[in-house]
C-alpha cells in the first residue's frame, strides 16, 4: 500500500516545452510509466492542445484535471507564470473525476448537484474521503453550487474548491478535463480509499468603520444598504478620497471586501463586490443573508500570515496526528496581493507544521469554497472571498 | 329620578368626587412626573444615541482616512514588489548576458518573460552603426513593420535625436508633450521609456519599453531600471564585439603562426638537411684526404730516413716541412672528423664517474712546457669536496686542452690562467671557468667565437696558425655531455670560458638521441 506524489513546475515561455519540463520533473519522483491522476494549474496562455498532449504522453494519467489561475503554488514556490503539476500514483487511494459544461444554463444548485452525480458515477469506490473542484464562478452563485454538491455527496464530506481566473481584468477561466479544454464549466475529483481528509478555512479581514444594514438582497445580489444603493457604501469611503469606483473589478473592491455579520459575534462572511449593476446593486459570488450587518473590511500581511497559521493548526488537529500525503491550497489572489513578496513565507508556515517532505500544491483564486461541516466541526458550508482553504489528504 | 319602579338610595357623592378628584390629581401628577422622568430618560437616551452616532460617524471618518492610507501603502508595496521583481529580473538578465559573448545569444535572452517580469508588455531593441542605420534585434509585443515605420518617423524627433547624441534616457514622464504624443501614437503605448545603448564609440542602439493604455503608469524608478538595463546591454554588446574582434585577431594570428611555423619548420628541415650533407661531405672529404695524406706523410718520412738514397739537406729540409704541414693537415682533418661525428651522433662516448681534479692536474702538467715557454702561470681552484662527475675523460680532456691552449696563446708573458670548478648541487651540475688575463675578445666577435673556422682577426692569430675548429669542437663535446658553454670577455683584461657538466648523464638511449641534437 503506497502513494507516490510528484510535483513539477516550469516557466518556459513555450507552452509545450513548459508542460514537458514540468511533467518530466514530476515523473522523476514517481518513477512510473502511468499515473492515476494529474492536477495541472497554469497561468493564462499555457493551456493548449499540444501542451496537454505532451503532458499526456509523458505522465500518461488516467485522470487529468486542471484550471487556469493567476498564480501557482508548488511546495515552497509561488509562481505567477508557468505550468504546475501534481501527479499521484496510488494503490490505496481511489479517484473519480468529472466535468460539467455549460453550467450557466442550469441554476447554480442544480449544476452543483449534477456535477456531484457525475463525480459519483465516475468514482468506483464506496469510500469517499474528500472532493475538490474548480468552477467558472466569477459571476456565479458559488454558495448555491457548493450546496448542490453537498446535495449530491452528503454534508459530512470534506470539500474544497476554488475559482481560478486568468486575471482580475479578464475574469476568464479555462479548465481541462482529460484532453478537453473547457470554459463555463466545472471540473473536479472525488478521492476515496484508505486514510482521512480534512479541510480548514480562514480569513484575516477586520471590520472598518461603522456597521450598516443590508436591507434588500436577492440571492447573491445586494440591492440596498441603509436604504441606499449598495454601491454607495464604496462611494462613501472612496470618492471622498478622490478615487473613482469603476465597473471593472479594481483594486478597491478586491482589497476592501464586504464583511457580512453572522450569528456569532466578530465573525464575518467575506464577499467581494464582483460586479456592479446599473441600479447600484452589488453582485457577490455567494449568498448574502438579508437584514445583516455589513462592514467594509481591511487586512494586512501579518494578519494573513496569522490566519494561515491558524488554518494549518486546525488542519493538523483535524488530521488527528496523521501526516498528510498532500496538502491542497486554494488561496485568495487578494491575499497574495496584500502579502506581496512575503507570500512564500505563508507557505513556510504550513511546511514547518507538516514537514518539508509533504507536497503542497495549490492555486490563487477569486473565491474559495470550503465545506466545514465535518464530524469534528459543526461549522457551516461556506463560500468565502479573501480566504485561505487547506485540504489535506492523509 | 321620580316614578321609578325601583327604590332609589340616596348617596352623597361629594366625598367620592372629592376623593376621585384628589386621586385624579395625584394620578395626573404622578403621570406627569413619570412623563417628565421618561422625557428626561428619552433625552438622555437620545443624547447617548446621538453620541454613539457621532462616534460611529467619527469612526467612519477615521476609517476613510485609514482606507486612504492603506491604499497608498498597498500601492507603495506593490510598486516596491514590482521594482524588486524588476531588479531581480534585471540581475538575472545581466548575469546571463555577461556569460555569453555571442551577440545573437544576448538578444535571445531578452524575451517576453523578461519584459513581463520587468513590468512591460513591449520591449524593442535596435542596434545601429555609426551611420545611424538601425537593425531590429528584439521586438516584443508589436509587429516588426510597425517598429520600423515608427523608427523612421522618430528619426525626425528632436528629443529623440538629442537623446541619441547625449545618451540620455527619457520616458513618458520626462519627455516633451510633442515627443510623448508622437511616441504614444507611433508605438501604441501610453507609458514608455526610451534609453540609448551607449558604448565607448558612441551610440550603439536603443532600448524601448512600453505598456498599453490599461497598464499602471511608469515611475522614475522604472526609468532608472531601464537606464541600467540599457547600460548593461550596451556593455554586453561591446564586450561581445570586442570578444569577436579578439577572437578573429587570435584566429588570424594563429593562422599566421601556423603558416610561419610551417615555413620555419621547412627552413629548419632544410638547414638540418644541409648541415647533415655538410657533415657527411666533410666526413667523406676528410676520409678521402686523410688516406693520401697519410701516404704522403709516410713517403716523406721514408725519404727523410735516407733508406731510398741520400738526399741533400735542402731536400731534407723541404721534406721536413712536408711532414710538419702534413701533421697540421692531419690534425685539422681529425678535428673536422670529430666535429662531424659529434654532430651526427656517431661518436661513442665512454661515460663513467670521474674525478675532475685529477683530470685538470694531468692536463696542467701536460701543458706545463708551453706555459713555461710563454711565461704564464696557471692556478687550479677545485674544491676538495668536488663530487664525481660522469663524463668521457678523453673528450672532456680535449675541452680543457683546447681552452687552456687558447688561453696560453692569447695571454702575454707574466699573465695568468685560472681554472675554477664549482659544484651546484641545486642544479645537479658543475660549472667550470677557464679565465685568462689575455688580450680579450671584441664584443662583435663574441657571437661568432664558437663558429667553425672562425678566427678572430688579431695580431696573434696572424702569427700563430690555427684551424678555427678548437672552440667549436669543445662546445660540441660539452653539449654532447648535456652541458652548456659560453664566453665572457673584456678587451685588454682577459677572457673567461664557462661551461657546465651535469653530475650524472642521461640514459644511453637519451644520450644517443641528444648527441645529434646538441
Amino acid at each position: 500500500m503506497a502513494t507516490r506524489i510528484g510535483t513539477g513546475f516550469s516557466s518556459l515561455s513555450d507552452p509545450v516545452e513548459a508542460f514537458k519540463a514540468a511533467a518530466i520533473e514530476a515523473k522523476t519522483v514517481l518513477n512510473t510509466i502511468q499515473t492515476d491522476v494529474v492536477f495541472a494549474f497554469t497561468t493564462a496562455g499555457y493551456i493548449t492542445p499540444p501542451g496537454i498532449a505532451a503532458l499526456q504522453r509523458i505522465l500518461q494519467p488516467e485522470r487529468l484535471i486542471g484550471s487556469t489561475t493567476t498564480g501557482i503554488i508548488v511546495n515552497d514556490r509561488v509562481e505567477t507564470r508557468g505550468v504546475g503539476l501534481l501527479a499521484i500514483v496510488s494503490d490505496e487511494l481511489h479517484f473519480g473525476g468529472a466535468s460539467l459544461e455549460k453550467i450557466n444554463l442550469l441554476t447554480a444548485r442544480e449544476a452543483g448537484y449534477g456535477f456531484a452525480k457525475a463525480l459519483l458515477n465516475n468514482h468506483k469506490s464506496n469510500q469517499r474521503n474528500a472532493c475538490l473542484y474548480f468552477y467558472d464562478g466569477v459571476r456565479y452563485n458559488g454558495s448555491a453550487f457548493h450546496s448542490g454538491i453537498h446535495d449530491g455527496l452528503g454534508l459530512a464530506l470534506p470539500i474544497a474548491g476554488g475559482v481560478g481566473i486568468d486575471s482580475p481584468k479578464t475574469l476568464k477561466t479555462q479548465f481541462f478535463y482529460q484532453t478537453h479544454i473547457l470554459e463555463n464549466a466545472a471540473t473536479g475529483l472525488l478521492v476515496g480509499g484508505a486514510g482521512i481528509a480534512a479541510v480548514t478555512s480562514r480569513h484575516s479581514w477586520q471590520p472598518l468603520g461603522k456597521p450598516r444594514i443590508i436591507d434588500s438582497v436577492q440571492g447573491n445580489i445586494i440591492k440596498t444598504i441603509d436604504k441606499k444603493p449598495a454601491m454607495d457604501l464604496y462611494k462613501d469611503y472612496f470618492q471622498d478620497a478622490g478615487l473613482e469606483i469603476t465597473n471593472t473589478l479594481d483594486d478597491i473592491r478586491l482589497l476592501y471586501p464586504l464583511g457580512i455579520g453572522t450569528n456569532k459575534p466578530r465573525e464575518y462572511l467575506i464577499r467581494n463586490a464582483i460586479d456592479i449593476l446599473d441600479d447600484g446593486s452589488i453582485v457577490c459570488q455567494g449568498d448574502v443573508p438579508t437584514e445583516s450587518k455589513v462592514h467594509l473590511m481591511i487586512t494586512n500581511k501579518d494578519a494573513c500570515h496569522q490566519s494561515t497559521s491558524e488554518a494549518a493548526h486546525e488542519l493538523r488537529e483535524k488530521m488527528m496526528g496523521k501526516i498528510p500525503k498532500v496538502i491542497f491550497i486554494f488561496e485568495s489572489l487578494i491575499r497574495r496581493k496584500v502579502m506581496g513578496r512575503s507570500a512564500t513565507q505563508n507557505l513556510q508556515v504550513i511546511r514547518e507544521m507538516f514537514g518539508h517532505h509533504v507536497p503542497i500544491f495549490g492555486m490563487y483564486t477569486i473565491g474559495e469554497t470550503a465545506s466545514l461541516r465535518t464530524p469534528a466541526s459543526s461549522a457551516a458550508t461556506q463560500l468565502s472571498n479573501g480566504s485561505i482553504t487547506l485540504l489535506a489528504i492523509g | 329620578m321620580t316614578g321609578s319602579a325601583y327604590p332609589v338610595t340616596q348617596f352623597d357623592l361629594t366625598p367620592f368626587l372629592v376623593g376621585s378628584s384628589l386621586l385624579l390629581v395625584v394620578g395626573i401628577s404622578a403621570l406627569a412626573y413619570i412623563l417628565i422622568g421618561k422625557s428626561e430618560e428619552y433625552k438622555d437616551l437620545k443624547a447617548s444615541f446621538d453620541k454613539i452616532m457621532r462616534s460611529f460617524n467619527e469612526l467612519d471618518e477615521q476609517a476613510k482616512l485609514i482606507v486612504k492610507t492603506d491604499l497608498e501603502l498597498n500601492k507603495a508595496q506593490e510598486e516596491l514588489d514590482r521594482r524588486l521583481t524588476g531588479l531581480n529580473s534585471l540581475q538575472k538578465l545581466a548575469r546571463t548576458m555577461s556569460m555569453t559573448m555571442d551577440e545573437q545569444e544576448i538578444f535571445q535572452k531578452i524575451n517576453k518573460d523578461v519584459a513581463t517580469d520587468m513590468g512591460f508588455s513591449r520591449m524593442i531593441v535596435l542596434t545601429c552603426d555609426p551611420q545611424m542605420d538601425f537593425t531590429l534585434r528584439v521586438n516584443i509585443g508589436t509587429e516588426p513593420a510597425k517598429t520600423q515605420k515608427a523608427l523612421a518617423e522618430l528619426m525626425q524627433d528632436p528629443q529623440f535625436l538629442a537623446a541619441l547624441k547625449n545618451g540620455t534616457t527619457f520616458s513618458s514622464l520626462s519627455s516633451s508633450q510633442q515627443t510623448r504624443t508622437r511616441i504614444i501614437e507611433l508605438f501604441e503605448t501610453e507609458h514608455f521609456i526610451l534609453s540609448p545603448l551607449m558604448t565607448q564609440r558612441g551610440v550603439a542602439g536603443i532600448l524601448f519599453v512600453g505598456n498599453r493604455y490599461s497598464a499602471p503608469a511608469i515611475t522614475e524608478g522604472d526609468q532608472e531600471l531601464i537606464a541600467i538595463l540599457a547600460s548593461q546591454l550596451a556593455q554586453s554588446l561591446e564586450n561581445s564585439q570586442l570578444f569577436e574582434q579578439v577572437y578573429r585577431s587570435s584566429q588570424m594570428l594563429e593562422t599566421k603562426v601556423n603558416e610561419r611555423t610551417k615555413e620555419l619548420s621547412q627552413v629548419l628541415k632544410d638547414v638540418e638537411d644541409i648541415s647533415k650533407k655538410k657533415t657527411e661531405f666533410i666526413s667523406a672529404v676528410s676520409h678521402e684526404l686523410r688516406t693520401p695524406l697519410t701516404s704522403i706523410k709516410g713517403y716523406a718520412s721514408i725519404l727523410m730516413t735516407g733508406k731510398v738514397g741520400d738526399i741533400p739537406d735542402a731536400v731534407k729540409e723541404r721534406l721536413g716541412k712536408i711532414n710538419s704541414h702534413s701533421d697540421n693537415l692531419v690534425k685539422l682533418i681529425n678535428d673536422l672528423l670529430d666535429i662531424s661525428r659529434i654532430e651526427s651522433g656517431r661518436v661513442e662516448m665512454k661515460v663513467a664517474p670521474q674525478n675532475i681534479k685529477l683530470l685538470l692536474e694531468n692536463t696542467a702538467d701536460l701543458l706545463t712546457p708551453q706555459l713555461k715557454d710563454k711565461g704564464v702561470t696557471i692556478k687550479l681552484n677545485v674544491p676538495a669536496d668536488m663530487p664525481l662527475i660522469e663524463y668521457d675523460p678523453t673528450q672532456v680532456d680535449r675541452v680543457f686542452i683546447n681552452l687552456i691552449s687558447n688561453a696560453i696563446k692569447f695571454t702575454p708573458a707574466g699573465g695568468s690562467i685560472t681554472i675554477n670548478a664549482a659544484p651546484n648541487l641545486g642544479l645537479g651540475e658543475s660549472t667550470f671557468e677557464v679565465a685568462d688575463t689575455g688580450i680579450g675578445i671584441k664584443k662583435e666577435d663574441l657571437a661568432r667565437i664558437f663558429d667553425e673556422f672562425f678566427r678572430v682577426d688579431n695580431d696573434i692569430n696572424m702569427k700563430v696558425k690555427g684551424t678555427g675548429l678548437g672552440l667549436a669542437l669543445a662546445k660540441n663535446i660539452v653539449e654532447a655531455h648535456f652541458g652548456r658553454m659560453w664566453v665572457t670577455s673584456e678587451v685588454g683584461h682577459g677572457t673567461t670560458f664557462h661551461f657546465t657538466l651535469p653530475f650524472t648523464h642521461k640514459t644511453p638511449e637519451d644520450k644517443k638521441l641528444k648527441i645529434g641534437d646538441a
